[in-house]
C-alpha cells in the first residue's frame, strides 16, 4: 500500500498511528489475560477484586482496541474511494485515548471489576468506589461517541458517493444497467458502519441511563431490557469488528492473487443478508433468560445458524477463487490473511454450536464461550490486522514474518484448546480462581488447563515479539518514504 | 449427550476447516485461469449451498424441538423450589407442593425428590447471577439465569440420588467464584 493506492500522506500517518498505538495496548492486555490464567492455575496469587478489575480491563480493552484497528484499517481501505473527514480522525484518537485512560484508572486504581459487558445493575455494586463506576461510564461514552461519529463519517462519505441504496448493491439486485462498480470492500464497510451506528446508539441510550443511576442512585431500570441492550451494542460491535477484518482480505487479497474481487448479486444478496441477521443473533446471549420472549430465543438461534451461509457460500468460496491455481506467493500478508480466515471460521462454527439452545443449557458461561471469541479474534480478526499493519508500513521481514505467524498459531491454538476442552469439562467462566467450587474434578481440570493456557499464551506472546521487531524495525524505512512522498 | 455431541461435531470441523487451509495454500500452484477456476468452484459453491441448507434445516428441527422454556415443556412439575441469588450466596427452598404447601420443615440441608419433576423459580434479589446444577461428576447438567425484578422457570428431574453442587454461572461481583452451595437429591 504505498502511494499509488490512492491514500494521501495523512491517511497513511493516520493509519499508521492507529495501528501502533493499537499493537502496544493489545500486547500490554495479552499480559493481562497470562495474569489471569496463572491466577486461574493457582501459580499466581491475584486478589479477587485485582482479577476481576484486571479481567473487565482486559475485556473492555480487548473489544475497545479490536474494534478501533478495525475501524482504522477500513477507513484506511476507504479512503481509495471516498473521503473521510480527517480532522474527525485526529479528534477520535484524541477522544479514544481519553477514555482508555479513564478505564485504566477506573479498574487499576478503583478496582471497577463489572466485567467488560457491565452487566446491569451490577457496575452499581458498593464493592468499589462510586468514582470509579462513574469514571468507566463517562470512559465508554467517550469511546462511544468516538465510535459513532467515526461510523456516521463513513457512512456519510460513501452515501455521498454511491447512494444509500448503491452502497448496499441494491443496484446488482435488479436487471439495470450498472453505471459505476461497487467495490465490495465499500458494500462491507457500509453494512458493518450501519450496524455499528445502529447499535452505538442503543448503547449510548444504556450508558446515560447508567449514568443517571449513577447521578441518582435511586433510579431503577429493567434488568431485562438493559441485558438486551449491552448485548444489541456489545454482540454487534464484536461482529462488525470481524467484518473490518473481512474487508480487509476482500480488498487486500487481490493485490497478491492478481485476480478481481467485484461485487455481484449473490455478493450483495449475502452481505444485505448479513447485516439483517447480525442486529437479531445478539438474542442467543439470552437464552438461559427463561423470562425472555421464546420467540426471541428462537430468532436468535435461526440467525445464528444462517449467518454460516453468507460467511461460507460467498466469503470463503470467494477466498477460494481467488487463491486456488492462482499462482499466489505465499508471503506474509496473504498468509496471514488465509489463516485469519480459518480462526473466523473456526470461532464461527464453535459459535454456532453454542447458539444451538439445547446446546447452551450446558455451555452458556463456561470456558466454551471465551474459546469461541478468543478464536475468532486472536487467530482469526488478529492474524488480519497483523497482515494489514506489516502491509502497510511495508515491512521486508518474511522469514522473521512467517516465523513469528507459526509461533502465534501454535501458542494461539493450544491456548485455545484448552477453552474448549474447559467446556466440554463444564468449567465456568470469569472465576477468579477455582479452589472454592468444591467439585474437585471441575477445580482439577479448571487449574489444570489454566496452567497450560497460561504456557501457550507465553509461546504466543514470543511470535507477538518477532512479529512486532518485523514491523517496528521497519517504521522508520515507512516514514521517510511518506516524506518523500510529500 | 449433546455436549459428546458437540465436542465430536467441533472435532470434525475443525479438522476438515485446517485440511480445506491446507488445500488451499498447496493448491495455488500450477497456474490456472480465474474463469475455468471461478466455473468450476462455482458448480461446488451452489451444491454446498443446498447441503448447508438441508443441514441447517435439519439441525433446526430437531434442536429447536427440545427447548427448555416453561411453556414449551410438556412434563407438569409435581413441586416446586423457590431459588434466590443474593451476593454471594443461594436461598432455596423451602420445597413446595404445587398448592404452596412447604415440604420441608425447618433449616436442614436441601433435600429434593428424586425422579420426582422440578420447578425451579429462579430470581435474584440484588444482581445477575446464574443458577448452574453440578452432578457429582462435575458436570453441568441444567442452569438458568437468576435476574432481579423476574422469575425464570427451570423444570428438572433428577434420575440420580447424591450431592449436586449448585455454582453461580454469571459473573457477579468480587466472590463470584465462592458463590456456592449443595442440594442432596434422594
Amino acid at each position: 500500500m504505498s502511494s499509488d493506492t490512492g491514500q494521501g500522506r495523512g491517511v497513511r500517518l493516520w493509519a499508521g498511528a492507529y495501528s501502533i498505538t493499537a499493537l502496544i495496548v493489545f500486547v500490554v492486555l495479552v499480559v493481562l489475560g497470562l495474569i489471569m490464567r496463572l491466577s486461574q492455575s493457582g501459580v499466581v496469587a491475584v486478589p479477587a477484586d485485582y482479577f476481576y478489575a484486571i479481567m473487565t480491563l482486559h475485556g473492555l480493552g480487548m473489544a475497545g482496541v479490536l474494534y478501533t484497528a478495525g475501524y482504522a484499517a477500513i477507513w484506511f481501505l476507504a479512503s481509495k474511494y471516498v473521503q473521510p473527514n480527517m480532522a474527525l480522525m485526529r479528534f477520535n484518537f484524541v477522544l479514544i485515548l481519553l477514555g482508555v485512560v479513564g478505564l485504566i484508572a477506573a479498574t487499576l486504581i478503583g478496582r471497577f471489576g463489572p466485567g467488560w459487558y457491565m452487566l446491569y445493575p451490577l457496575p452499581f455494586l458498593p464493592t468499589w468506589p462510586t468514582w470509579s463506576i462513574g469514571l468507566a461510564v463517562i470512559s465508554v461514552m467517550l469511546l462511544g461517541v468516538a465510535w459513532l461519529l467515526g461510523q456516521l463519517d463513513v457512512l456519510r462519505v460513501i452515501v455521498g458517493r454511491y447512494g444509500l441504496t448503491g452502497m448496499l448493491g441494491w443496484q446488482y439486485l435488479g436487471k439495470g444497467e450498472l453505471r459505476e462498480d461497487l467495490p465490495p470492500v465499500v458494500l462491507i464497510i457500509a453494512v458493518s458502519m450501519i450496524a455499528g451506528a445502529v447499535t452505538t446508539i442503543v448503547g449510548a441510550v444504556m450508558l446515560m441511563l447508567y449514568l443517571a443511576q449513577w447521578l441518582a442512585p435511586e433510579l431503577q431500570f429493567d434488568a431485562l431490557l438493559m441485558k438486551n441492550a449491552v448485548f444489541l451494542f456489545g454482540h454487534t460491535l464484536v461482529n462488525i469488528t470481524m467484518y473490518c477484518g473481512v474487508a480487509v482480505v476482500y480488498e487486500l487479497l487481490p493485490t497478491f492473487s492478481g485476480r478481481p474481487w467485484k461485487t455481484n448479486r449473490i455478493v450483495a444478496l449475502s452481505w444485505n443478508a448479513v447485516l439483517l441477521l447480525v442486529l437479531v443473533a445478539f438474542f442467543h446471549h439470552l437464552y438461559m433468560d427463561f423470562a425472555q420472549p421464546v420467540a426471541f430465543q428462537v430468532f436468535g438461534q435461526l440467525a445464528s445458524f444462517f449467518s454460516a451461509v453468507p460467511a461460507t457460500v460467498v466469503t470463503i468460496f470467494g477466498v477460494m477463487a481467488q487463491v486456488y491455481r492462482s499462482g499466489i506467493r505465499w508471503s506474509f500478508v496473504p498468509l496471514s490473511m488465509i489463516l485469519g480466515l480459518t480462526g473466523w471460521v473456526i470461532g464461527g462454527l464453535a459459535a454456532v454450536v453454542d447458539s444451538t439452545i439445547a446446546v447452551n443449557i450446558f455451555f452458556h458461561n463456561t470456558m466454551w464461550v471465551p474459546a469461541h471469541f478468543h478464536t475468532y479474534f486472536l487467530v482469526g480478526f488478529v492474524f488480519i490486522l497483523f497482515g494489514f499493519i506489516y502491509q502497510l508500513v511495508g515491512s521486508k521481514s518474511e522469514l522473521m514474518g512467517k516465523l513469528s505467524l507459526g509461533t502465534m498459531l501454535a501458542g494461539g491454538y493450544g491456548f485455545l484448546l484448552m477453552f474448549y476442552l474447559g467446556g466440554l469439562e463444564s468449567v465456568p467462566r470469569r472465576f477468579a480462581d477455582y479452589s472454592s467450587i468444591g467439585i474437585s474434578s471441575v477445580m482439577e481440570f479448571g487449574q489444570m488447563s489454566a496452567l497450560v493456557a497460561a504456557l501457550c499464551v507465553a509461546v504466543f506472546i514470543i511470535g507477538l515479539l518477532l512479529y512486532y521487531t518485523a514491523v517496528f524495525r521497519s517504521l522508520g524505512a515507512w516514514l521517510a518514504r511518506i516524506r518523500m512522498d510529500n | 449427550m449433546a455436549i459428546l455431541i458437540a465436542g465430536i461435531v467441533m472435532l470434525v470441523g475443525v479438522i476438515a476447516i485446517f485440511l480445506i487451509t491446507g488445500w488451499l495454500i498447496s493448491g495455488a500452484k500450477p497456474v490456472e485461469s480465474a474463469e475455468s477456476v471461478t466455473a468450476r468452484l462455482y458448480k461446488v459453491r451452489g451444491r454446498y449451498f443446498l447441503l448447508l441448507m438441508a443441514v441447517l434445516v435439519i439441525m433446526l428441527s430437531v434442536t429447536l424441538s427440545n427447548l427448555p422454556y416453561r411453556s414449551q415443556v410438556a412434563v407438569e412439575p409435581e413441586y416446586i423450589v423457590p431459588v434466590s441469588g443474593r451476593i454471594w450466596y443461594w436461598e432455596i427452598g423451602p420445597i413446595q407442593d404445587r398448592d404452596g404447601n412447604p415440604l420441608q420443615a425447618g433449616s436442614g440441608p436441601m433435600v429434593l425428590p428424586l425422579g420426582k419433576p422440578l420447578e425451579f423459580q429462579v430470581t435474584a434479589e440484588d444482581v445477575n447471577h446464574g443458577f448452574g446444577v453440578y452432578d457429582e461428576a462435575g458436570q453441568l447438567i441444567v442452569q438458568t439465569q437468576a435476574m432481579p425484578g423476574y422469575v425464570n422457570k427451570l423444570v428438572h428431574t433428577f434420575t440420580e440420588p447424591g450431592e449436586y453442587h449448585v455454582l453461580c454461572m454469571e459473573y457477579c461481583g468480587i466472590a463470584h467464584h465462592s458463590m456456592v452451595t449443595t442440594i442432596t437429591v434422594e
